[in-house]
C-alpha cells in the first residue's frame, strides 16, 4: 500500500499550513488534502482515497464535531482528531464519544506526531 | 473558533495570508479564553465574536461610546516588548454584574458593583484575557512582559482615552464577543490597543511566524 | 542567569517581606517558602523545599491555582487570584486562629536555565472588614433610599437624575427607566424651574450645605402636585464626581388643606364682618330712636340721662363700626377709633349743649382686642361725658382734650377739661353716679389704674393701663 492520505479541514489558511509544515517534518511521504468546510471535507472525502482526518472544531457553516459523527458513521474505523484552542470539557468528552482524539491548538509538533503514529498503527495493521 | 462574520482590518496592510493568520490567532486567544473560563466555572460556556475590527483609537471609542453611553467597567493588562500596548476586556456593568452573580451566585441586592464584584470581576477578566495574551506570547514569541489586570471603570472614552495620550497613529484591534455563560446571554469587548510602530512590530512577528511554518506553496485549494 | 543557589540567596531576602512568598520550578517542586508562610501556614521551610506543592495540597492540584502557575511557567502571562473567588486558596490563618483571607499572585520568574512560578500570598482580611462594612452600609443606604415612604433622587450637577426610588417615580407617575438620564427640568412646573435651578446651583458651588424649597412638579398625566424637596449634595470619591441627594415629599394634601383652610378663614372673615356691620347699624338705630326719645322730653334731668344713654350705646356702635371696617376681625386699631369716638361726643354734646369742643391727641399706634376697646370706648365716653356734665355747669362753650400715649408698655389716658375742677376730696371711686360707676368698674376689669386731680383751670382724669399684662376676661358689663 501507498503512504496514507490525510485530509486536514479548517477555515485557516495558516492553521492548515501549521499541520502541513509539521506534518512535511514527521512523515514527509505522506499526502495532504485541504478543505475549508464540512461540505467541501465531504466532497474530499467521496473524490480521494482519505485515510485519516483532522478537523477542526470551530468552523463556518457545520461545525467539526457534527462533520466528525458524519464522516464516522460511513467510515467505522477511520482516524479522527479534532483541533481546537477550545478545550473545554464538554467539547473533549464530546471529541472521546466520537472516537475521536483532541488536540489542542495550536498544534504542537509532538502532539501531531503522537497521534499521526497512533493513526498509521491499525494502517499498517490492516496492510 | 468561529470566523467572524464581519471583520475589517485594512487598515493594517496585511497580506490575504497574514489577515488569516490574525484572525486564526484570536480565534486561539478567544477559544483558550473560553476554556479558561470554562474550568473556573466548571461549567461549558460559548464564546464567539461576531465582529472584529482594526480602528484608529480614537473612533473605536466614540463608537464604544455610542452603542454603550456610559456605565462600562473595563479589565486592563498592559504589556510591553516587541511590541507595546494593553488589552482590555471591557463589559457594561450590568452585564458585568450578571456575570459576576452567575459566577459567585447571588450577592445582596445592591445596583452598582461592590468590591467583592470588582474583585471577584477583576480576576475573571484576567482569566479571559490570559487566553488571548498567552497565545500572543507564545506563538509570536517570549519576552513579553504584562501586566498584572487592573479594573478601570467609566464610560466608553474614558476607558478607551483617558489617562492616556491617544497619540494620532494609535490604532485599536477591537473585538465584539458574545457570551452565553450558565444560559445568561452577555456581551462585552475585547480591545487590543498598540501605536503604529507596535502594530509593525506585530506584523513582522506574524510574518516571521508563518515563515517558520516552513513548506511554502503546494497547498490546494 | 543566576544559579540556584544564587537565586535562593536572594530570596532569602524577601523573608523579611511581610507577604507569603513561595517559588515553584516546572516540575511544581517548591523552591523557596518564605518566613510570612511558615508562619501563616504553621510549615517549615525545611519541610517543603523540594518537594511538590500538589503532594503537599493535592486539593490545589485542579484549582485555578494550578492554571495560574500553568500559565506563568508556559506563556509569562502573570495571574490574580482574589479571595473573592477562593476564599482559601492556602490553609493559612492568622496567629489568633482565624481562617487568612488572601489573595495569590503568579508570574514567571527568570533567573534560571528553567523559568520559575513567582508566588506571592497578600492578607486581605482587613480589607475584606472594610469591603463588608462598606457593602453593609450601603445596603442599608440602599434599603433605606428603596423603603422610603418619601421619594429619593440623586442627580448630576447638571440636574440630571442618576437613582430615583420607587417612591419618586410612583410620585411622578413615571418608571425609573423613563427618568434615569432625564434631568429634574423636564419635570419641575415651568414657574419653578428657576428656582430649583438656582438652588442645585448654589449646592454644588458650595454656597449652601443644604436647601429646603416648596416647588410643583408635572406628573406623566400633566396634573401639578406640590412637593417639599431637601436637597444636599454627596460626598465623591473623586472631585468633579459629586452627586446631590434630594428627599421629595408630597405636599399636595396639606397644599390643598391650607388652600381651603384660607378659603374658611375669609368666609367666616366676611361673616364676622357683615355681624359688625350689622350690631353696628342696629347700635346706630338704638342711639338715634334715644335721640328721637329726647327730643320730646321736657325734663332737663331726664333729657340728660337719655342723652348719656345715647353716647354710651353710640360709643358701642363705634367700636363695632371699626371691627367691621378693619384690616382684622377682631383688633381695632386704636389712634383712629378713640379719634372717630371723640368726633362723634363732640357731635352729640353740640346737639345737646352746644359750643362745646373734643380735642383728640393720639399719638399711639396700637392695636386692641375687641375685649379691651369695649371698656376704653366706654371709659373715654363716660368721662368726656362727665367732662362736659360738671366742668361747665353754666353752659359755657367749654374744651376736652383726650390725649393718649404709651409710656414703657403702658397705655396713658389723660382726659382734660377747661372747667370749675373738681370737688373737694374727690375720690374717682366714690359714688358719683352710673357715669363714674362704670368707669370704675370697667378699670378694674381691665386692671387698670384711674386718678383724677385738679390742674390750675380744669380737671384731668388720668386712665394707665397696660394692654400686654391684661387677661382675656369677658367684659362684664355693669348691671
Amino acid at each position: 500500500m501507498s503512504e496514507p492520505t490525510l485530509l486536514v479541514v479548517d477555515d485557516s489558511k495558516l492553521a492548515r499550513m501549521l499541520v502541513h509544515g509539521i506534518l512535511s517534518r514527521v512523515r514527509p511521504g505522506w499526502r495532504m488534502v485541504e478543505a475549508v468546510n464540512a461540505e467541501q471535507a465531504l466532497d474530499a472525502m467521496d473524490e480521494h482515497s482519505i485515510q485519516i482526518a483532522l478537523i477542526d472544531f470551530n468552523m463556518p457553516g457545520m461545525n467539526g464535531l457534527d462533520l466528525a459523527a458524519s464522516i464516522r458513521s460511513h467510515r467505522r474505523d477511520i482516524p479522527l482528531a479534532i483541533l481546537s484552542a477550545n478545550a473545554q470539557d464538554e467539547i473533549i468528552q464530546r471529541t472521546r464519544a466520537l472516537d475521536a482524539a483532541f488536540l489542542e491548538k495550536p498544534v504542537k509538533e509532538q502532539a501531531l506526531s503522537a497521534f499521526l503514529a497512533g493513526a498509521a498503527l491499525p494502517l499498517r495493521f490492516a496492510e | 473558533m468561529t470566523a467572524f462574520p464581519s471583520s475589517s482590518f485594512s487598515l493594517l496592510g496585511l497580506s490575504g495570508l497574514e489577515q488569516d493568520a490574525l484572525l486564526e490567532l484570536i480565534n486561539l486567544g478567544v477559544g483558550r479564553a473560553a476554556t479558561n473560563l470554562s474550568r473556573m466555572l466548571d461549567e461549558h460556556v460559548v464564546l464567539s465574536v461576531p465582529k472584529a475590527e482594526i480602528q484608529p483609537l480614537t473612533a473605536a471609542a466614540d463608537a464604544l461610546w455610542a452603542r454603550e453611553q456610559k456605565g462600562l467597567v473595563a479589565v486592563e493588562q498592559v504589556f510591553s516588548g516587541a511590541f507595546s500596548g494593553s488589552a482590555l476586556l471591557i463589559f457594561p456593568e450590568r452585564k458585568s454584574l450578571e456575570l459576576v452573580r452567575a459566577i459567585i451566585g447571588p450577592a445582596p441586592p445592591v445596583d452598582e458593583i461592590g468590591d467583592l464584584e470588582q474583585e471577584a470581576l477583576t480576576e475573571i477578566g484576567n482569566v479571559i484575557l490570559n487566553g488571548c495574551l498567552a497565545i500572543i506570547a507564545n506563538t509570536l514569541g517570549g519576552g513579553l512582559r504584562i501586566s498584572l489586570p487592573t479594573l478601570l471603570r467609566g464610560d466608553g472614552r474614558a476607558i478607551l482615552l483617558s489617562e492616556r495620550e491617544p497619540k494620532p497613529d494609535e490604532l485599536v484591534l477591537f473585538l465584539y464577543i458574545d457570551f452565553v455563560v450558565r444560559s445568561r446571554n452577555l456581551h462585552g469587548y475585547i480591545a487590543l490597543l498598540m501605536d503604529l510602530p507596535s502594530l509593525e512590530g506585530l506584523k513582522a512577528l506574524i510574518q516571521a511566524f508563518i515563515a517558520n511554518i516552513g513548506i511554502p506553496g503546494r497547498l490546494s485549494p | 542567569m543566576t544559579s540556584l543557589e544564587d537565586l535562593q540567596l536572594s530570596l532569602a531576602g524577601l523573608d523579611e517581606v511581610e507577604a507569603g512568598i513561595l517559588v515553584l520550578d516546572t516540575a511544581y517542586e517548591v523552591v523557596h517558602w518564605n518566613s510570612c508562610l511558615e508562619r501563616l501556614s504553621g510549615i517549615s521551610s525545611r519541610e517543603v523545599v523540594g518537594v511538590r506543592l500538589w503532594d503537599l495540597f493535592p486539593e490545589m492540584a485542579g484549582s485555578q491555582f494550578r492554571r495560574a502557575v500553568d500559565e506563568a511557567l508556559s506563556s509569562g502571562v502573570p495571574s490574580l487570584l482574589s479571595h473573592a473567588l477562593h476564599p482559601a486558596l492556602f490553609p493559612l490563618r492568622h496567629r489568633d486562629g482565624r481562617p487568612l483571607l488572601h489573595d495569590v499572585i503568579t508570574r514567571r520568574f527568570h533567573g534560571h536555565p528553567e523559568p520559575l512560578c513567582f508566588v506571592q500570598i497578600k492578607d486581605a482580611t482587613e480589607r475584606r472588614h472594610l469591603q463588608m462594612a462598606l457593602d453593609h452600609s450601603r445596603l442599608q443606604y440602599r434599603s433605606v433610599f428603596e423603603g422610603a415612604a418619601v421619594g429619593i433622587c440623586e442627580l448630576t450637577r447638571d440636574g440630571e437624575y442618576i437613582r430615583a426610588n420607587e417612591h419618586f417615580c410612583a410620585m411622578l407617575g413615571y418608571n425609573a427607566t423613563e427618568l434615569l438620564g432625564r434631568r429634574f427640568q423636564e419635570f419641575t412646573h415651568p414657574d419653578d424651574v428657576k428656582v430649583s435651578l438656582e438652588l442645585v446651583r448654589g449646592l454644588f458651588s458650595n454656597e449652601t450645605p443644604n436647601f429646603r424649597v416648596e416647588k410643583r412638579y408635572v406628573r406623566k398625566d400633566g396634573s401639578v402636585i406640590w412637593a417639599c424637596v431637601t436637597g444636599s449634595k454627596t460626598k465623591a470619591a473623586m472631585p468633579g464626581t459629586e452627586t446631590a441627594v434630594a428627599v421629595i415629599e408630597d405636599i399636595s394634601e396639606r397644599k390643598a388643606l391650607e388652600a381651603e383652610r384660607q378659603l374658611l378663614l375669609e368666609q367666616k372673615d366676611l361673616l364676622v364682618r357683615e355681624v359688625h356691620h350689622r350690631v353696628k347699624n342696629s347700635l346706630a338705630l338704638v342711639a338715634s330712636l334715644l335721640s328721637m326719645q329726647n327730643r320730646q322730653i321736657e325734663d332737663p334731668r331726664a333729657r340728660a340721662h337719655i342723652a348719656a344713654a345715647h353716647r354710651r350705646v353710640a360709643a358701642i356702635a363705634q367700636v363695632h363700626d371699626r371691627l367691621h371696617r378693619g384690616s382684622q376681625m377682631n383688633r381695632v386699631a386704636l389712634g383712629p377709633f378713640i379719634t372717630d369716638l371723640c368726633v362723634d361726643l363732640e357731635g352729640m354734646v353740640m346737639a345737646v349743649e352746644g359750643g362745646q369742643q373734643v380735642v383728640s391727641q393720639i399719638d399711639v399706634d396700637l392695636e386692641l382686642s375687641i375685649d379691651q376697646a369695649l371698656p376704653i370706648a366706654m371709659i373715654v365716653s363716660e368721662l368726656v361725658g362727665n367732662a362736659f356734665k360738671h366742668a361747665q355747669p353754666h353752659g359755657l362753650p367749654g374744651r376736652v382734650d383726650v390725649v393718649c400715649r404709651l409710656d414703657a408698655g403702658a397705655l396713658k389716658l389723660n382726659i382734660r377739661d377747661n372747667g370749675v375742677g373738681l370737688p373737694e376730696g374727690f375720690d374717682p371711686s366714690g359714688g358719683h353716679g352710673l357715669g363714674m360707676l362704670i368707669v370704675t368698674r370697667l378699670t378694674q376689669q381691665l386692671q387698670g389704674r384711674l386718678e383724677a386731680r385738679n390742674l390750675p383751670s380744669g380737671a384731668e382724669f388720668s386712665f394707665t393701663f397696660e394692654p400686654g399684662r391684661w387677661g382675656r376676661h369677658h367684659p362684664d358689663l355693669p348691671g
